[in-house]
C-alpha cells in the first residue's frame, strides 16, 4: 500500500488521539484527587461541544470572545458537578455510591442537553476550512492538525501545572492526603474544586475541537469510552500513561480499519484488555495496596 | 418460631393471590408489560449478587443475558430442543462464559474491572451484530417457540405470565437464600473491607469469581426468557444503555435485597407506560432520582421502606427490644 | 418479624397501585374514543356519530427524542380520516384512529403494538417503526389475527412468513437493482459500498452488491460496514480515495447520512455520489445544509412527485399544516387509503377479510405510489431518483419494481 493512505490514517488517528488524551487527562485528575471514576465525563465533554454551538452560532460571538465566555461557564460547569455529584458523598460508606451517582449525573447532563437543544443533531461550522493536499489523492484536514496542536498545547499545560508550579503540588499533596495537606495549610476543598473545574475545562475545549468535525449530538458523550481505554491502558492515576495511551487508542483505532470497519471497536477493547490481563495495572500504573 | 411461620403464610398468600390476579383481571396490555419487567427482573437479581452481596460494579449483566438469548435462540431454532433444555442450555453456557470471563477480568480492581465490563458490553455488541451464522447478524432471530413444558404450550401472554412468574420466584428465592450461606457471608466481607475479608481467610478473588459466575448464570436465564417471552432476538436489545437502566432498576429499589430489586424494575418499567405524556422528562427523573438516592438513601426504596417501619415501630413499641438507634437497624441491611 | 411483614405489605401496595395505574391508562384512550368521532362529526356532517366506527390502530413515537417522526405520521394520519370522514367515511361508517405511543425503547414498542393489537375492535394496525421493533411484535399479530401495516422496508422481514404483515414501500431488493442501475448511468464501474452494519444497511448492501455483480464489466472496489454508532467516517473515506473506486454508494440513516455527506464535502472528494433514500430526507438535508448538494439518491418520497394523486396530497397536505409533508407522513396517509380500499372490496371490517383481500391490492393509486400486490407483500411499486440541488431534492426520474 502506499505511504500516502498511512500519512493520512496516522494524521487522523493522532488526532482522535489528542481527543481521546484530553478526555483522559479529565479522568484521571480526578481519579488522583477523590478516586472517583466519573462516568459523566463524556456528557461533560458534550456540553462544551454544545456551549460552544450556543455561543459562536446561535449568539454570534467571535472565536476570543466565545472562548473566554466558554471557559468561564466551564468553570461554572466544574464547581456545581463538584458539589452536586461529589461533595455530598464524599464520606459514603460504599465507594461505588459515587460511580453510580455519576452515572446518574450522566443521564441527567444527557436529558437537558436534548430538552434545551432538542434531539436532533445540530452543527458547528469548522474553525478552520479547508484541506491541505500534499499530492494526488493525499489530504489533510486543517482540522485535524488543529487539534493535533490544540491538543499538545493543552497536554504540555497540564504537565507544567502539576509539575512546576506551587498550585499543582498543593493539588497534587492534598490528593495524595488529604489529613496532612491540610495540616499543612492546604485547604482540600479548594484544591478538590478546582480538580473538577480543570478537569470540566479540559473537556469542554474538547468538546469544542471536535464539534465541526461530527455534529453536536448526545452521542458524543460516548467518546468517553475511547478515553477511559487509553487511561487504562496507560495505567490509571497516571497523567503521562493516559496520554499515552489515548494517543495508542487513537491510532490503533485508525489502522484498525485497513482489515476491518465492522470489528474496530472490538479491536481497541480487544487490545485493552489484553493489556489488562498482562500488566492489571497498566503500563504505567503502579500497585499500591490499600489501606485496611 | 411461630411468627416466622406466619411471616412465611403471608408471603405466600401474597405471591399466591398476585399469581392469580394479574393474569384474570388485567388487560392483554398490563400482563405484557409485567411480563417484560419480569424477564428483567431476573437479570437484575444477578446485579443483585454482584452489587449488592458483593458490592462490585459490573455492567456486563446484558452481554450474559444476550449470550444466553442466543444460546437459547439457537437451541430451540436449529436443535429443535425444547424450552426446558433450552433453558438449562443457556444457563450452562452463560455460566461457563461467566467463569473465563469473571477469572480474567477478575483479576483487576475495583475501578478497572467496572470498565473492563463496559468493554465486554462493547465487544459483545459488535459479535453479536456480525457473526451473523450463530446470532442471524443485525437481522435477529425470529420465530422462536413459545414457552413448552411436555405438552402444554404457553398460548397467551397470562401463560407467558405463569412461566415468568415461576421463573422469577424461584430465581428470587434463591437470591434470598444465598445471603444467609456461607457464600454469602464472604461476599458481604469481600465487600465490606476487601484486606480484612483476605486476613480473615476468604479467598477473595475465588468468591468474586463465584459470585460472577452466578450472575451470569441468572442472567443467561433472563435472556433465554427474553426469546421465549418475545419469539425474537436482536443484537439491538443488548446495548450499554440497557445495561446502565438495568443497574439503576436495581439500584433504585434496592440492591442488597430481592424484593427491592422487584420493586425498582417494576417501577423503571411502569412508569414509561404510566407516564407516557412526561416521556421526555422520565430519563431526566430516573438520574435525578438515582442521584438523591446515592445521597439519602444508598440502600434504595426497600431500605427506605424499612428503615420507615423500624422509626414507626420504636415510636410505638412494636418490638420486644427497643433498638437501640433507629439507624443500626437498617446499617445491618446497608450496602 | 412483624418489620418483615410491614415492609412486604408496603411492596405489595405500591405494586398494586402501579398495577392499578396501568389499568387506569387504558382509560384515557377508551374516553378519548367517544371524543374522536365527535369532532369528525362537526367537521364532516355527513357521517352519523350513531353507526360503529372502524377503528384502526396507530402504533408511533409521539413522545421522546424521535416525536418528530410520530408528529408527521400523525398529521398524515389525520388528513386522511379527514378526507375520508368528509367523503361519507368506509361503508357509511367513519373511520376512527387509535394512537398508541411506543415511546423509545424496543420493549415499550412491543407494549405499545400490543396494546393496540388487543383494544376493542381494531381492524388493522400500521405502524412506521424500525424493522427490529416491528419483527418484535409481529408474531403477536400472527396470534391476533390482525393485518400490520409497516413504514420500513427491509426485505429480510419478508422473507419470514408472516402472512399479516404488509409493506407499503419498495422493499429494498426491488430498490437495490433499481439503485445501481442509475449508478451505471452516473458512469460508476466500481464504486465502493459505505453501509450501516444494520439490519437495513445490510440487507440492502448485499441486494446493492448482487445487483452489482448481475451488470458485466461492474466490480465492487470496496465494501465497508459501519457500526450504527460511529460518527469518524474519515478513516474509510480516506481508504476509499485511495482504493480505484470511481463512485461511492452509500448506505446510513438520517444522522450519519448527514455527517458522511459533511465529511465527504470536508475532504473534497469529486466522485459521484450515490446514497439510500435517507440521503434525500430532509432532516439529513436540513443537517449536512450545503454538504447535501450534489448527492443522487433514491427516495421513497419527494414533494416534487409527478402523479396526480401525489400532487393533490402535497396541496391538501400543505393548506392543512403549512409545512411540507415527510415520508412518514405519507405512508400513514396511503396506509388508510390501502385500508379503505381493502374494507369495502372486503365488504366489512373482519381482520381476516381485510388481510386477504390486501392481497388482491391491484393499482391502487396512492399519495406516495401505485400499490400492487405482486407475489409478495411489498405492495410499492415505483421509487423516485432524486438529486439533492440547493437543499432539495429534485426529481430526476422514476423507477419501476
Amino acid at each position: 500500500m502506499n505511504i500516502g493512505l498511512y500519512l493520512q490514517l496516522l494524521v487522523i488517528g493522532l488526532s482522535m488521539g489528542m481527543i481521546y488524551a484530553i478526555l483522559a487527562m479529565g479522568i484521571v485528575l480526578l481519579v488522583r484527587a477523590v478516586g472517583v471514576l466519573n462516568f459523566a465525563q463524556g456528557e461533560l465533554f458534550m456540553l462544551g461541544a454544545y456551549v460552544c454551538y450556543a455561543l459562536t452560532v446561535q449568539l454570534h460571538m467571535p472565536i476570543y470572545v466565545m472562548l473566554i465566555v466558554a471557559l468561564l461557564i466551564f468553570v461554572l460547569f466544574g464547581t456545581l458537578f463538584m458539589f452536586a455529584v461529589y461533595w455530598p458523598l464524599r464520606n459514603s460508606k460504599w465507594p461505588a455510591t459515587i460511580i453510580i451517582s455519576t452515572l446518574g449525573a450522566s443521564v441527567v447532563l444527557k436529558e437537558v442537553v436534548k430538552l434545551i437543544w432538542g434531539s436532533v443533531p445540530v452543527v458547528q461550522p469548522p474553525i478552520i476550512k479547508g484541506v491541505l493536499v500534499l499530492w494526488g489523492n493525499v489530504r489533510i484536514e486543517y482540522q485535524y492538525l488543529f487539534i493535533i496542536g490544540i491538543g499538545s498545547l493543552l497536554i504540555t499545560a497540564v504537565f507544567l501545572l502539576f509539575d512546576k508550579l506551587f498550585l499543582g503540588r498543593a493539588m497534587q499533596a492534598a490528593a495524595q492526603d488529604s489529613y496532612a495537606a491540610q495540616l499543612l495549610g492546604i485547604p482540600t476543598i479548594v484544591t478538590t474544586a478546582l480538580t473538577y473545574i480543570i478537569s470540566a475545562s479540559l473537556v469542554g475545549v474538547g468538546g469544542w475541537l471536535v464539534s465541526p468535525l461530527f455534529l453536536v449530538s448526545t452521542s458524543l458523550g460516548s467518546f468517553l469510552l475511547k478515553g477511559f481505554a487509553g487511561m487504562v491502558i496507560g495505567g490509571l492515576g497516571d497523567v503521562k500513561g493516559a496520554v499515552i495511551g489515548s494517543l495508542l487508542v487513537g491510532v490503533i483505532e485508525s489502522f484498525a480499519t485497513l482489515f476491518t470497519a465492522t470489528y474496530k471497536d472490538a479491536v481497541v477493547f480487544s487490545v485493552l484488555i489484553i493489556v489488562l490481563i498482562v500488566r492489571p495495572t497498566g503500563f504505567f500504573g503502579q500497585k499500591i495496596s490499600e489501606k485496611v | 418460631m411461630k411468627r416466622r411461620i406466619i411471616k412465611i403464610l403471608v408471603v405466600v398468600a401474597i405471591l399466591a393471590l398476585a399469581a392469580v390476579l394479574v393474569p384474570t383481571i388485567s388487560s392483554h396490555y398490563v400482563i405484557t408489560v409485567v411480563n417484560g419487567a419480569l424477564v428483567f427482573y431476573v437479570g437484575c437479581l444477578g446485579i443483585c449478587v454482584m452489587l449488592g452481596y458483593g458490592g462490585m460494579v459490573s455492567f456486563a449483566t446484558i452481554t450474559f443475558m444476550g449470550l444466553g438469548a442466543y444460546m437459547s435462540a439457537n437451541l430451540s431454532l436449529k436443535a429443535g430442543m425444547p424450552f426446558l433444555v433450552c433453558v438449562l442450555g443457556s444457563m450452562i453456557f452463560a455460566g461457563l462464559c461467566a467463569l473465563i470471563i469473571g477469572a480474567i477480568l477478575l483479576r483487576l480492581s475495583g475501578t478497572f474491572f467496572t470498565f473492563s465490563t463496559v468493554a465486554l458490553v462493547l465487544i459483545a455488541h459488535d459479535l453479536f451484530t456480525n457473526l451473523r451464522s450463530l446470532t442471524g447478524g443485525p437481522d435477529g432471530m425470529g420465530g422462536i417457540p413459545p414457552f413448552n413444558i411436555g405438552s402444554f404450550v404457553a398460548d397467551t401472554a397470562a401463560d407467558n405470565f405463569y412461566f415468568l412468574f415461576v421463573a422469577g420466584l424461584l430465581a428470587a428465592l434463591f437470591v434470598h437464600r444465598l445471603k444467609y450461606t456461607n457464600l454469602g457471608r464472604r461476599l458481604a466481607a469481600v465487600r465490606d473491607n476487601e484486606i480484612a475479608a483476605a486476613t480473615m481467610g476468604v479467598d477473595v478473588y475465588r468468591t468474586k469469581v463465584v459470585a460472577f459466575i452466578i450472575a451470569g448464570v441468572l442472567s443467561g436465564l433472563s435472556g433465554s426468557l427474553m426469546v421465549h417471552n418475545y419469539h425474537f432476538v436482536g443484537s439491538s436489545s443488548f446495548v450499554f444503555d440497557q445495561s446502565t437502566t438495568m443497574v439503576i432498576m436495581a439500584m433504585l429499589g434496592g440492591v442488597s435485597h430481592p424484593g427491592g430489586v422487584f420493586l425498582g424494575t417494576m417501577i423503571i418499567t411502569m412508569l414509561p407506560e404510566w407516564l407516557k405524556p412526561l416521556q421526555e422528562y422520565i430519563r431526566l427523573f430516573y438520574g435525578l432520582g438515582v442521584m438523591l438516592l446515592m445521597v439519602f438513601m444508598p440502600t434504595g426504596l426497600w431500605g427506605l421502606g424499612e428503615q420507615l417501619s423500624a422509626r414507626f415501630k420504636e415510636r410505638f413499641h412494636l418490638t420486644r427490644k427497643t433498638l437501640i438507634g433507629s439507624d443500626d437497624a437498617s446499617s445491618e441491611e446497608m450496602i | 418479624m412483624k418489620r418483615r411483614i410491614l415492609s412486604v405489605l408496603v411492596m405489595v401496595i405500591v405494586l398494586v397501585m402501579l398495577l392499578v395505574a396501568c389499568g387506569d391508562k387504558k382509560d384515557p384512550v377508551t374516553t378519548e374514543k367517544p371524543d374522536t368521532p365527535s369532532t369528525d362529526s362537526s367537521s364532516g356532517g355527513e357521517v352519523k356519530p350513531s353507526v360503529e366506527p372502524i377503528r384502526v390502530g396507530v402504533v408511533t413515537t409521539l413522545s421522546g427524542s424521535n416525536s418528530g417522526h410520530g408528529e408527521y405520521a400523525k398529521e398524515g394520519a389525520e388528513l386522511a380520516k379527514k378526507q375520508i370522514n368528509e367523503a361519507g367515511g368506509i361503508l357509511g361508517r367513519p373511520l376512527e384512529i387509535i394512537y398508541e405511543d411506543n415511546g423509545e425503547t424496543e420493549q415499550s414498542y412491543v407494549n405499545a403494538a400490543v396494546k393496540a393489537l388487543s383494544s376493542d375492535d381494531v381492524c388493522a394496525v400500521y405502524s412506521n417503526g424500525y424493522s427490529s421493533q416491528i419483527e418484535l411484535v409481529l408474531p403477536q399479530a400472527q396470534k391476533y389475527g390482525i393485518p400490520y401495516i409497516g413504514g420500513n422496508s427491509s426485505h429480510a422481514l419478508l422473507e419470514k412468513d408472516y402472512t399479516y404483515y404488509w409493506m407499503l414501500r419498495l422493499s429494498d431488493r426491488y430498490v437495490s437493482p433499481a439503485m445501481v442501475n442509475a449508478c451505471v448511468e452516473l458512469g460508476m464501474k466500481n464504486p465502493a459500498i459505505l453501509h450501516v452494519t444494520d439490519s437495513y444497511g445490510v440487507g440492502m448492501a448485499d441486494y446493492v452488491e448482487q445487483a452489482i455483480g448481475e451488470i458485466e464489466g461492474m466490480t465492487v472496489a470496496a465494501r465497508i460496514g459501519v457500526g450504527d454508532n460511529e460518527q469518524q467516517f474519515s478513516p474509510y473515506l480516506t481508504q476509499i480515495m485511495n482504493s480505484d473506486a470511481d463512485g461511492i454508494i452509500a448506505i446510513q440513516h438520517q444522522d450519519q447520512a448527514a455527517l458522511v455527506m459533511m465529511q465527504v464535502d470536508a475532504m473534497a472528494i469529486d466522485l459521484p455520489l450515490m446514497g439510500c433514500s435517507q440521503y434525500a430526507s430532509a432532516l439529513a438535508i436540513d443537517t449536512a445544509g450545503e454538504t447535501a448538494n450534489g448527492w443522487y439518491s433514491l427516495a421513497d418520497w419527494t414533494v416534487q412527485t409527478n402523479t396526480e394523486t401525489g400532487k393533490a396530497f402535497v396541496d391538501a397536505y400543505r393548506a392543512a399544516y403549512n409545512r411540507d409533508p415527510d415520508m412518514q407522513s405519507v405512508t400513514a396517509y396511503d396506509s388508510m387509503y390501502l385500508l379503505k380500499d381493502a374494507i369495502e372490496r372486503a365488504g366489512s371490517d373482519d381482520p381476516d377479510a381485510i388481510n386477504k383481500v390486501l392481497g388482491e391490492t391491484k393499482d391502487l393509486p396512492g399519495a406516495m405510489t401505485t400499490y400492487t400486490f405482486q407475489g409478495d407483500n411489498s405492495l410499492g411499486t415505483t421509487i423516485f431518483l432524486v438529486q439533492t440541488e440547493n437543499l432539495q431534492g429534485t426529481l430526476k426520474g422514476l423507477v419501476t419494481r
